[in-house]
């Protein structure tokens, strides 16, 4: 009898222990909330350059407030894992009391589901009105209230090679007309026009909504993104025959929709094609090849419309609903609003007003001028859901194959919007 | 110990205290089996069978895998199953993957063990190399073909030299190419299992078989149609059912290769559940592939799980 209670004993304690060291082993790791009132927890896909740079910002917050602040970052994760970590760790009852993330559609489910708090009364007791770019806070206001803190001012042009438009005897287009022309004339000097990557859909994604922007015009535009206005439409027609246009004339690389669209910066540099339409943070491959300034140029895609636009997106930080010390997350923000943050950060597309360019960043410090001149329209992918981009993009990859005509791209489409309505 | 004696002396339950009193499974002498298992079952239960089961309960939920509710929307996420045209073309890839991926590799592993089963130079370091692929992290398959593949790769460099230049192609590129392209690689990693097995299993065929054929006159594929076919039996049996639950999990070469793409083309049912649950927070849908997946997966398996299980008794 003894013997026998003892083994059942240790059997159970054995099996109770297995549970108990397997939850505990479930309960380590990740951002996890702050653990008191002097400290707090930040997630962010700071690459391991920037997550340096980072912890020197945070140290000085450190030292003027007493709160410490532990990083937990992702880098180089892109939008379509950092976002899924965040999540769990929400779900998980680990979340991070402030993370990086990107405006739009991306950080709308965060928004939606409550995981995260206004900043509006934050807004007005800092005054980060007026120390941020207006248009970029719109990105990261949901339904009227301010949800984020926009830091990082992201926007997509043609950046060049002034070799190669030497070469093909070319200028910098001021018209839609005058680009096609430039590409047509450096095929005809044996150079690729343009370097691209429609693996992942969102890059051609870009060339689409360059070409929608010049069809439909921006109010029509914006209709559009915001599935306000029907997509079996003449523009919409127009911009899919144009860029089946530019795959079939082989101004975008042959078998496009295979290539790595990571692979763009670096072939940019390595001189295996004229353009890139691609965001400043090329510059920084640019600027780490050692390319001399003069060696490259950027500018706004032109689009034939009174009102001068492009596409572009915002990052910035939010604080989750779930962090202890919320005041004490508002004011790390705020501390990073300081023009000396973003200068230590070496934020070559900060969104602050104020902050001295980088030297060496020309064409970011010119893309700076221009993002404070002109208004920018949501990246695509960050407009629409995430159902309707991933329909877009199939769409996208036949129209480019060939595979589909423009008008039954433009139906296809707005079935696609139809669709998603009805599911919603 | 002393309990233990006393249960196994008594022939039935007569004279003894209610405690003592054996139940059918003390009878069975199966409650210390299930004593000592229960370490192992508490950890199944709790990472594969719970989790399994909440999975079934969201599959009939809208839920978007953030928000704190769960809305119930009964057998929606399976209907709607049936009425999306990506996972047709889901189902139609995991098809033809799992044709191809079996019966290239099964053949080729048979027919490369039948080569290695003989006495050549380097016979083990030969078997090693047409083994190495599968061991090769799949993610890591993939993007070095993803490179062979580009339309100025080296596959397309090689057709060129040898005087094939009107066949290159931007294989990956195309929807009516690319998920032929991905199978490609996935027959290289997977021929190196098969044939393992089948060099085991050809070496436990005994010698005198071939040497009374040989003796009857019977030609080399006679030989091979009559003995050695029939002898790998069990082999055939063991490699077809575990490529079939192999390719019902397909994803990491998909998703490597092509991430689904050109459009869907590429799409199988792992993939289109992971975009689901991962980045388009259809977190319910996703998790109703994810279901069917494992069903399709069980219902292949069933037959090797019984046949294992006769083997054990």
């Amino acid at each position: 009898m003894t013997t026998q209670m003892t083994r059942r004993t240790a059997l159970g304690v054995l099996g109770t222990s297995a549970l108990g060291a397997a939850l505990a082993a479930c309960s380590s790791g990740g951002s996890g909330g702050s653990g008191g009132s002097g400290t707090l927890a930040m997630a962010n896909y700071d690459t391991t350059q920037q997550a340096v740079l980072t912890k020197k910002v945070l140290a000085g917050f450190q030292k003027k407030y007493g709160i410490s602040v532990s990083v937990d970052s992702l880098p180089g994760s892109g939008a379509a894992i950092y976002p899924g970590k965040l999540r769990t760790e929400m779900l998980g009852g680990k979340a991070p009391d402030v993370f990086r993330c990107w405006g739009g559609s991306i950080a709308q489910p965060f928004v939606t589901s409550k995981q995260v708090i206004s900043l509006d009364a934050a807004y007005k007791q800092y005054g980060w009105d007026s120390k941020l770019a207006g248009p970029n806070i719109k990105d990261m206001t949901f339904n009227g209230t301010k949800y984020g803190l926009p830091l990082y001012a992201s926007a997509v042009g043609v950046w060049y090679s002034t070799k190669d438009y030497e070469k093909a005897g070319v200028a910098v287009p001021t018209t839609f007309a005058e680009m096609e022309s430039v590409n047509a004339a450096l095929v005809k000097a044996g150079i690729q026009p343009w370097l691209a990557g429609g693996k992942y859909g969102w890059y051609v994604m870009r060339f689409f909504e360059w070409f929608l922007e010049m069809t439909a015009g921006p109010v029509e535009h914006d209709k559009l993104r915001n599935t306000e206005a029907s997509w079996n439409t003449s523009s919409v027609v127009d911009a899919f025959a144009t860029l089946q246009k530019w795959a079939q004339k082989k101004w975008l690389p042959n078998g496009v929709m295979a290539l790595d669209p990571t692979q763009v910066e670096a072939n940019f540099t390595g001189g295996q094609g004229a353009m890139a339409l691609d965001g400043q943070w090329i510059e920084q491959n640019i600027v780490t090849a050692k390319m001399a300034p003069s060696s490259y140029g950027t500018f706004v895609p032109p689009t034939d419309q009174s009102t001068l636009r492009f596409s572009g997106f915002t990052e910035g930080l939010f604080v989750t609903a779930e962090s202890a010390n919320s005041g004490n997350a508002e004011k790390l923000l705020n501390f990073f609003t300081s023009v000396s943050s973003q200068q230590l950060t070496q934020n070559a597309y900060t969104d602050v007003q104020g902050v001295p360019p980088i030297p060496g960043y020309v064409g970011t410090a010119q893309w700076a001028k221009w993002l404070a001149q002109h208004d920018h329209y949501v990246i695509q992918d960050q407009s629409l859901s995430t159902t309707l981009a991933n329909a877009y993009f199939n769409i996208q990859s036949d129209v480019v194959q060939g595979s589909q005509t423009p008008a039954a791209a433009a139906v296809a489409m707005q079935q696609a919007v139809e669709a998603s309505r009805t599911k919603s | 110990m002393i309990a233990d004696t006393v249960q196994t002396a008594l022939p039935a339950d007569q004279g003894l205290p209610q405690r003592f009193r054996r139940t059918r499974l003390a009878r069975n002498g199966s409650l210390a089996g299930w004593a000592f298992a229960a370490p192992a079952l508490v950890v199944y239960l709790a990472f594969l069978v719970y989790p399994a089961l909440t999975s079934l309960s969201i599959s009939f939920t809208s839920w978007n895998g953030i928000s704190p509710t769960k809305t119930w929307v009964g057998l929606q996420n399976y209907v709607g199953l049936i009425h999306d045209s990506v996972v047709h073309t889901a189902a139609r890839n995991n098809l033809i993957w799992a044709l191809v991926t079996i019966i290239v590799p099964m053949s080729l592993g048979l027919a490369l063990a039948m080569a290695v089963n003989t006495r050549v130079y380097l016979r083990s370091a030969i078997r090693t190399v047409l083994y190495m692929p599968a061991v090769l992290p799949l993610v890591g398959v993939g993007t070095i073909w993803g490179w062979l593949y580009q339309p100025a790769g080296v596959i397309n460099d090689l057709l060129a030299d040898i005087g094939l230049g009107s066949v290159t192609h931007a294989w990956l590129g195309d929807s009516t190419t690319a998920i032929w392209a991905v199978t490609v690689p996935a027959i290289w990693v997977r021929t190196g299992f098969p044939m393992l097995l089948y060099l085991a299993a050809l070496q436990g065929i005994p010698a005198e078989y071939y040497e009374a054929a040989r003796t009857d006159g019977a030609s080399a594929w006679q030989r091979f149609r009559h003995i050695t076919f029939p002898s790998l039996r069990a082999t055939h049996y063991i490699v077809l059912a575990l490529s079939l639950i192999e390719t019902a999990k397909v994803f990491d070469l998909v998703y490597a290769m092509t991430d689904g793409g050109p459009g869907n083309s590429t799409q199988v049912m792992g993939t289109w559940m992971y975009f689901n649950v991962f980045q388009s927070y259809n977190f319910g849908y996703g998790t109703a592939i994810a279901v069917v997946i494992t069903l399709v997966a069980v219902i292949v398996g069933i037959p090797y799980v019984r046949s294992q299980a006769r083997q054990l008794v």
